[in-house]
């Protein structure tokens, strides 16, 4: 089974981001996902510099794959996409549909996981499109994972998001904004303040939420660590891990310990958990509200 | 998704998860989690979305010129009475600007009759008014 590392969800200083991936290139990362896929306002780095990134780690032996914007409202951001689908060297990671039409015919694209892949028909779809890897929706469960690996068509990767706090929702209108009461239009890049989002909390504190631009997630971090034996059972190929400002590495070492049999998962969930900021959850896993942390 | 009443007002809960608090005389919002009032960054506030109704009574010229043919008044999970106020509303509204779109003056009382239905009675134009790129 692979790791990889999913693509940065928050937005970090250019500086942030060239550090982050000088770290990766030696991380027991497979393959790894780069680009902007919450909001087209975000360019501390251009396509250019995610190409850039992506040679210089294919030159470290990871396989680049470059990820599109997750929601598209302009025709600009058709044009970023479609200049990242052109890119003739990496496979693309849709995240919208929109990028489906414009890689038919090139090197096969991964369907990331904000697709409505529900069942092995859609699948079928995908590969006659051209996908090369399935990302499983965030919010299946085990059980539904069974049943789309058993009429999984040849030729198609599955990769499942195993670490990090879940981009549950994209909405046209940006959360962090909101917060800092300014418009979307001149939000002043509030989320460079939030390096892992902004804690949103019930009001008897209970964290519910994380604010990330239009993008809402998960409060607690998801961590499928301890079902890394299920997985390949169920002949996973990739697991992700989802960048955070601190500890990545940390988790993706676990993660490598465990596939290799060193760590039990049960250690190695147990080893991973203080690297969750707001708790671990596992909910979707059993099918059940996903912040609940199950065993 | 339950509603309770507490010591502390009315809650509105979601498998256990407090959506939102009401006072026994505040008119409740609509029980969903996009509606609740949450804590961020020591503010509790509406984090998601305001409890407001869209309302397009002051545009109905501008619609019907664009090319609009057809308004859809919400209706999911809402009341009998609920839909066959604003259908009423909107029926009067839309009949006033196809016979004097030049003169169409959007009526303060059929504004109020859906403000009265309209969750935290108050109504917006939304996306609508904004400039999009």
């Amino acid at each position: 089974m692979k790791i990889s590392l999913g693509p940065i969800l928050y937005f970090w200083p250019r500086q942030q981001v060239l550090e982050f991936y000088r770290e990766v290139a030696d991380m027991p990362v497979d393959v790894v996902y780069l680009g902007e896929t919450v909001c087209s306002k975000r360019r501390e780095l251009g396509t250019d510099d995610w190409l850039e990134l992506a040679g210089q780690l294919r030159a470290a032996g990871k396989q680049p794959v470059l990820s599109t914007l997750s929601l598209l409202e302009a025709g600009s951001e058709l044009g970023v996409v479609r200049r990242l689908t052109a890119n003739g060297e990496y496979p693309v990671e849709a995240n919208d549909l929109s990028a489906v039409e414009m890689v038919a015919g090139t090197a096969g694209f991964v369907a990331g996981p904000h697709f409505n892949t529900y069942n092995p028909a859609t699948l079928e779809l995908l590969v006659s499109l051209g996908a090369i890897r399935w990302v499983m929706p965030l919010e299946l469960s085990r059980d539904s994972l069974g049943a789309m690996q058993a009429e999984r068509p040849e030729g198609i990767e599955t990769e499942v998001f195993a670490w990090g706090r879940l981009p549950l929702a994209f909405s046209a209108r940006c959360f962090t904004a909101r917060a800092a009461d300014v418009p979307k239009d001149q939000c002043g890049f509030r989320c460079m303040d939030y390096p892992e989002g902004l804690p949103l909390a019930t009001r008897e504190g209970e964290g519910l939420f994380t604010v990330n631009g239009v993008q809402i997630q998960s409060g607690r971090t998801a961590s499928l660590v301890g079902m890394i034996a299920e997985l390949e059972e169920l002949g996973v190929d990739v697991v992700r891990v989802s960048p955070q400002p601190a500890h990545t590495e940390d988790v993706v070492s676990l993660l490598r310990q465990t596939i290799d049999g060193v760590l039990s998962p049960a250690e190695a969930a147990g080893l991973a958990e203080p690297f969750a900021t707001g708790g671990v959850c596992n909910g979707y896993w059993y099918g059940n509200a996903g912040m609940a942390a199950l065993s | 998704m339950r509603w309770v009443e507490s010591a502390r007002g009315r809650e509105s809960r979601l498998g256990g998860v407090l959506i939102d608090l009401y006072r026994p005389d505040e008119p409740a919002g609509y029980p969903t989690l996009c509606k609740g009032r949450f804590a961020v960054d020591g503010q509790t506030y509406y984090a998601l979305e305001e409890p407001t109704s869209l309302n397009v009574l002051d545009i109905l010229p501008e619609l019907q010129q664009a090319g609009v043919a057809a308004v859809k008044v919400e209706g999911r999970q809402r009341s009998p009475a609920y839909v066959a106020e604003a259908t009423r509303v909107m029926r009067a509204a839309l009949d006033q600007a196809a016979a004097d779109p030049e003169g169409y003056v959007p009526d303060p009382a059929l504004a109020a009759r859906l403000d009265r239905l309209a969750e935290g009675r108050t109504h917006t134009l939304g996306a609508l008014q904004r400039r999009w790129q």
